[in-house]
């Protein structure tokens, strides 16, 4: 699988404050990316320098193979289609007529409009002011307005923000079908981790600016997996006697095990005189992970 | 080019820009015709010479805020969709810049032709004795456009820059009070004042004989140097106003 998004040491500091601190970025084409993180991590600035709106203070950024610097900055961009933040529209002007300045600027065939919006399911509000839309029918507009001319790399900034719970869900199996359907490669921002889960392939964790995890969702859910906890009234000597476990506070951690394997090992402490007080298997949620990732002090 | 002006037309469907110039024309219009409602034939022998003279006072006075609504007009939209943000991803800062100040640039020749098409219809109708040469055209169009397009200049570098559309708003007062102020100060004072261009690069001139109480127009070669410094001004003025908005992040 080739790589169609690569950023190396993007960092952007506005004086002393860090906002985006030596991103290392990989995506994968034809992936549905999730780049994770709580308010105010840096997802955003990310996105908006990946698009020259904003300048990196260092790092690189490559896009489909090109590096994006100030003079190819346009002509990469050709290729990719973006929502930052909030949709971006003329109110006074109708779905239809938002579309065709993107698609003029966008050097576009005129079916590219009625392709977009029938992606979004806004074919029968196409000759409605955009003064009158609903924040959800907004939204759509926004992200038809990024997959007019099937763009190579789309960037979504937090794409479901004012849509209701059926549009919600309509929207993230629009965008999973998206590198089927068109090929497209898709970065998807949010500080949701369920609404990551549902949409991508691979994911990256970014807290304060750092990337704190980068690789495939399955691996993500991977770290999750259920382990042994064990309390005993000699916690040391329980250790000494199981070299595979590794001490969390009062508890001894053990990978999880077969029924069996544990009966032995409750034997065997017995046997050296150290008495077990509780054992008991945990499971570590994707939501643990995301917390111990991302830091719980911070509001999600 | 074309394409981004295509484009700036397009996004200014519905937006009445001819509003502000249609209103600015017809003001001026009525104005006209009632400044010389009562003109007997010896007034009325230079006529278009007392037309071509008050005009740009009044220029000086109403067209920064005629320029200021236009301008907001043009580019409050932006603002208020939040476009930037998807345009930049599609077409360089300068080029909107660019577009928008033609556009803008555009609406107010239409509005300096309108007011010689005013002071044509007044002439008509009151039979101006006197001739409208074509240099006193060219030096009209060409004098009162030029300090419209550096006013609309200045206030298209404020209303990009600031999301409040108040503050080109309150520019454009500010610069139409200034030009009204201006004409009470020496030629060399009046030059700090934009809006008092109007008058500086207007190729009629009047003395008023405190004995008899007549004015009498005449015209004078058109003043060069004041049109070099306004473009000098201008050119400053553009080079800064597009890189500030061309090196911002959006």
């Amino acid at each position: 699988m080739e790589t169609c998004v690569i950023t190396t040491g993007l960092c952007k500091r506005y004086g002393s404050e860090t906002c985006v601190d030596r991103l290392s970025l990989q995506v994968p084409e034809g992936a549905v990316y999730g780049f994770l993180g709580p308010n105010g991590a840096g997802k955003t600035t990310t996105l908006k320098m990946l698009l020259g709106l904003v300048h990196p203070s260092e790092g690189s950024v490559r896009l489909m193979g090109h590096e994006l610097t100030p003079r190819t900055r346009l002509a990469v961009l050709k290729e990719v289609g973006s929502l930052i933040e909030s949709p971006s529209y003329y109110g006074h002007l109708t779905a239809r007529e938002n579309l065709e300045i993107v698609r003029r600027l966008r050097g576009l065939p005129g079916e590219k409009i009625d392709e977009a919006l029938r992606t979004v399911r806004l074919d029968g509000q196409a000759r409605k002011p955009v003064s009158h839309f609903s924040l959800g029918m907004k939204q759509r507009l926004g992200i038809a307005a990024a997959l007019v001319g099937r763009p190579r790399l789309l960037l979504l900034d937090e794409p479901t923000n004012g849509l209701d719970p059926s549009g919600i869900q309509e929207m993230r199996e629009l965008i999973r079908s998206l590198p089927s359907r068109f090929g497209m490669t898709v970065i998807v921002s949010s500080h949701l981790l369920g609404e990551i889960d549902q949409m991508a392939d691979h994911v990256g964790v970014i807290r304060r600016g750092r990337l704190v995890y980068q690789g495939t969702m399955s691996g993500l859910h991977g770290m999750s997996a259920a382990r042994l906890a064990l309390r005993t009234q000699d916690n040391a000597r329980a250790r000494s006697l199981l070299p595979s476990a590794r001490s969390d506070g009062e508890w001894l951690m053990l990978d999880a095990m077969s029924d069996s394997e544990a009966a032995r090992i409750s034997l065997k402490l017995a046997e050296a005189g150290v008495g077990l007080v509780r054992m008991e298997q945990r499971e570590t949620s994707l939501e643990d992970i995301f917390l111990r990732l991302t830091g719980t002090e911070e509001t999600l | 080019m074309r394409l981004w002006l295509s484009v700036e037309w397009k996004k200014a469907r519905r937006r009445r820009l001819w509003l502000p110039v249609a209103a600015l024309v017809a003001m001026q219009g009525l104005w006209l015709a009632w400044a010389v409602r009562g003109m007997d034939m010896q007034e009325a022998a230079q006529g278009y010479l007392g037309c071509l003279y008050q005009l740009p006072m009044m220029n000086a006075i109403v067209m920064p805020v005629a320029a200021a609504v236009l301008v907001s007009r043009l580019c409050d939209m932006e603002h208020r969709g939040d476009t930037f943000k998807q345009l930049f991803t599609m077409q360089p800062a300068y080029g909107l810049f660019d577009a928008k100040l033609v556009l803008g640039g555009a609406w107010l020749l239409a509005a300096v032709a309108g007011q010689l098409a005013a002071i044509r219809l007044v002439g008509a109708w009151k039979g101006f004795s006197d001739a409208l040469t074509m240099g006193d055209v060219l030096c009209y169009l060409g004098g009162q456009f030029l300090v419209s397009l550096f006013l609309a200049l200045l206030l298209q570098a404020l209303s990009l820059r600031y999301k409040n559309q108040f503050i080109p708003l309150a520019a454009g007062l500010i610069l139409g009070f200034l030009g009204l102020m201006s004409m009470f100060f020496p030629p060399a004072v009046m030059r700090i004042s934009p809006a008092a261009y109007y008058g500086l690069l207007s190729n009629v001139r009047m003395v008023w004989d405190r004995d008899t109480r007549v004015v009498t127009y005449f015209r004078r070669p058109f003043p060069w140097d004041d049109l070099g410094l306004l473009a000098a001004a201008m050119a400053a003025l553009y080079l800064w106003g597009r890189r500030d908005f061309v090196n911002r992040e959006v």
